[in-house]
């Protein structure tokens, strides 16, 4: 945690982890308290505390599920970057990205694959990813369109890259 | 726009025949609405449930237009896709015009290809192009229109914009002379097709393209006018065709008509346009947004259980029962036909327990009405606004289990309001098994408003265990039974595949315009068959089958459920009016007749049990009379028995007693 401090008082901004005061402190450095250099106000330091530090842990931990439900992200999402170029089921792509659409995997009923192929999936059409929770819903040209996972896992498309 | 330097003939010749084709949430119903005004008739298309629109257009020297239901592409996959086909094969029409996306020109392009090769004078009219402009799109539309050869005309439907540059274009119709070349092969075969098939509405080209590519209903036409033998030659031709190709003939086809359109398109698209801004474009990702999503959800779905459970199952029906018919229509009605001093048969016919008067007329106009209407004007505005497939994509999940997939919900929720009114709604749904299967659940387990108040008040009073008893009870019902029926009945569940429109106002003249032709179906439609029950329960009546059904049912009635011998009437009553059932029980509880215990099981009862005669009918008229029988055959032993059951599981666990 960055620990660059601003005095309230004489707005002297310092390193916290500097300790710049503490020499002189009859009390340890292991106090929650940072004083400032120039006036000596005394001013709480969050990264001392340890309760401040664990509710700042779980805050992050909601803000990065936050983020990803609110990217559309599903469960089984990995959020790293995938390889360029890959060829993988329309279910791996994440919102935001864009893929080229590649086939349709075994399985489909051949009333989807028709209503897909009229929607505008042809080979090497550009397909843009809007969310995958709680549904797939992905851009076509100007069509946006909502598929269940059990179609959006028989498409394969690539990735982008070289 | 004008595309043609023809002569034109002055006036548009009479009695022609125009069909509206095009792709779902094109704007197709706003320009047939421009172009025919108020006169529209809405009715089944002969052998099916699929509503087409047809109307007259003044402008045009009363040319006759049908609004087809939109279509994604040939051969179809729907009751919908097919309704249209049926519409194009049958019928003789003078023109096809196809309404299309502006903003979306290849896809439009692939199905222009399928209908100009039918041979039938052709227009297409680019529809939607301030969203066009909007996002930038540019097309070239005069160069497009000689690279096809057709006219094609921009509109702006909801504004006006293009009409008059539309009406022009028809009144002036010329044969189109296009031509798509396909691999040799298949041309070939096309050619011994052609000279084989007789002649129909459709050019035999395009016949032939569809009978390649394995359209059932082609094949059904195909093989309805030609003799066995000719059928087995042009189906070993199709098969020798197939063999000399890796992918399927249908994928070939398309495949060329692919190539085309991209360099067709690579020509007039002068600028593909970026994406939306906007509040439309903003609202609409929230509304299928996992989080957000789900307020905007319940709030729609609060606001139509409202309009058309409260304010028209209750408010608006309470008001048209007593104050207008109570108080004004009703007095003197009764006193008209008994000054006719009739014999009694008669007065008893018109104005007796089952007369057509007290039941029939009141049923249709009073009960049944308002609820039409109110759910008409709802159902229009969900329709027009957009947010109808977005409601489908967001309960998908839910409904896997039974089976369906998320257009399932519109039906569902519905139902909580009027089953009747939600059987109707069943039309949103692609395939006849989904149809049935949320038909079924309707009938069986959905609780509508009319009794819902009371059986909900009844239950409070007794405790909350009564209250949580009664809804595990339906839940478990409603569950087991969809995922049951799910696994029994024959067909594939659909999986869920919805295109997203854009969010769009809805358009008040339109929504009218829609409500007031289907209020007339209604009328003509449904009101007879109201008329036509009321005369056979009334004809039952008299005959004592109704008493003696009353009494036959009081042995089950008191040994199985536990219940008074009264409780038989007020279930019959609940097969007529469902808050009457419900009430006629209510009254009894006051009277002490009966304890919590059979209150539950009552309560149980008449929410399983078949649904109000109304519904009968919609259920017989959508999905025909043996499947209903059918399904009155299973509910109601299947309603007893788990009331019986509840019944003494509730006894030997002791509880309330």
């Amino acid at each position: 945690m960055d620990q660059m401090i601003t005095c309230p008082m004489c707005s002297t901004r310092f390193d916290a982890k500097e300790h710049p005061s503490c020499g002189n402190c009859p009390i340890e450095s292991n106090c929650a308290q940072t004083c400032c250099p120039k006036c000596g106000f005394i001013v709480i330091n969050p990264a001392q505390s340890k309760i401040v530090q664990l509710l700042s842990t779980i805050a992050e931990y909601f803000q990065g599920w936050f983020l990803r439900i609110n990217q559309g992200a599903g469960p089984h999402e990995k959020t790293d970057i995938i390889p360029n170029g890959e060829i993988v089921p329309l279910t791996e792509i994440r919102p935001g990205q864009k893929a080229w659409f590649i086939r349709f995997l075994d399985g489909l009923p051949e009333k989807r694959v028709e209503h897909l192929r009229a929607f505008g999936l042809h080979p090497d059409q550009e397909i843009l990813v809007i969310q995958q929770t709680p549904i797939t819903v992905v851009q076509i040209d100007h069509t946006e369109i909502a598929l269940e996972r059990n179609i959006s896992k028989r498409v394969q498309v690539k990735t982008e890259g070289v | 726009m004008k595309c043609h330097d023809i002569e034109k003939t002055p006036i548009t010749p009479a009695d022609r025949k125009i069909a509206l084709v095009g792709h779902p949430n094109v704007g197709k119903s706003a320009i047939f609405q421009k172009l025919t005004g108020r006169h529209v008739v809405i009715s089944n298309y002969p052998g099916t449930t699929i509503e087409i629109t047809y109307g007259t257009s003044k402008a045009l020297n009363n040319t006759q237009i049908i609004d087809t239901p939109g279509l994604l592409t040939f051969p179809p996959q729907t009751d919908d896709e097919r309704a249209t086909e049926k519409v194009l094969l049958h019928e003789s029409l003078d023109a096809i015009v196809q309404v299309g996306d502006a903003k979306n020109i290849r896809r439009t392009l692939m199905l222009t290809i399928q209908l100009v090769e039918m041979g039938k004078p052709f227009l297409l009219a680019l529809n939607m192009k301030d969203e066009a402009d909007a996002r930038g799109v540019k097309i070239d539309v005069d160069l497009l229109s000689k690279y096809l050869s057709v006219p094609i005309i921009s509109t702006i439907a909801t504004h006006g914009g293009g009409i008059d540059e539309l009406v022009d274009g028809l009144s002036v119709l010329n044969n189109n002379n296009f031509k798509l070349n396909y691999p040799n092969q298949i041309e070939r075969v096309i050619a011994e097709i052609c000279k084989r098939i007789p002649a129909s509405e459709l050019s035999p080209r395009s016949l032939a393209l569809l009978f390649l590519a394995i359209d059932r209903d082609t094949e059904d036409w195909v093989k309805g006018t030609i003799d066995e033998d000719t059928y087995r030659d042009l189906a070993i031709l199709r098969e020798n065709l197939q063999v000399a190709f890796v992918e399927s003939l249908s994928e070939t086809i398309h495949k060329t008509r692919l190539e085309y359109v991209d360099h067709i398109v690579s020509m007039v698209l002068k600028d593909t346009g970026e994406g939306r801004t906007g509040w439309s474009h903003t609202l609409g990702r929230l509304s299928t947004h996992p989080v957000w999503g789900i307020p905007i959800l319940l709030l729609v779905l609060g606001a139509l259980y409202y309009f058309v459970g409260v304010f028209g199952a209750g408010t608006l029906v309470n008001y048209l029962e007593t104050k207008v018919f109570g108080e004004i229509v009703n007095p003197k009605v009764l006193d008209f036909i008994v000054s006719l001093h009739a014999p009694a048969f008669i007065t008893e016919f018109f104005i007796g327990k089952y007369g057509l008067w007290t039941m029939g007329v009141t049923y249709a106009l009073v009960l049944i009405f308002p609820i039409v209407t109110t759910f008409f004007i709802a159902y229009g505005i969900m329709e027009d606004s957009g947010y109808l497939p977005r409601l489908a994509a967001l309960s998908n999940n839910i409904f896997k289990l039974l089976g369906l997939n998320g257009r399932a919900i519109l039906p569902m929720v519905l139902g909580l309001g009027c089953v009747t009114m939600a059987t109707l709604t069943t039309r949103v749904l692609e395939t006849k098994r989904d149809k049935l299967l949320v038909t079924l659940l309707l009938a069986l387990a959905i609780p509508c408003s009319a009794q819902l108040g009371v059986v909900m008040g009844m239950l409070a009073s007794i405790s909350l265990s009564a209250t949580i008893i009664w809804s595990m009870v339906v839940l478990v019902v409603f569950i087991f039974i969809g995922w049951l029926s799910a696994l029994l009945v024959p067909g594939e569940r659909s999986m869920l595949l919805i295109e997203l429109p854009p969010l769009r106002m809805p358009l008040i003249a339109n929504i009218t315009t829609k409500t007031l032709a289907r209020l007339e179906w209604y009328l003509k439609e449904v009101v007879p068959l109201f008329l036509l029950g009321t005369t056979v329960m009334f004809l039952l009546d008299k005959v004592g089958i109704l008493p003696w059904l009353i009494k036959a049912g009081e042995p089950l009635v008191v040994g199985w459920l536990g219940l008074p011998a009264d409780a038989s009437a007020a279930f019959l009553m609940g097969f007529f009016r469902r808050d009457f059932g419900a009430t006629g029980l209510f009254v009894m509880k006051t009277q002490g007749l009966l304890n919590p215990l059979q209150v539950v099981v009552a309560m149980v009862t008449i929410t399983l049990f078949i649904p109000c005669i109304a519904s009968i009918f919609m259920i017989a008229k959508e999905r025909g009379v043996k499947t209903t029988i059918g399904m009155v055959l299973f509910i109601f032993p299947l309603a007893f028995f788990i009331a019986g059951i509840l019944n003494r599981v509730l006894i030997f666990s002791g509880w309330m007693i």
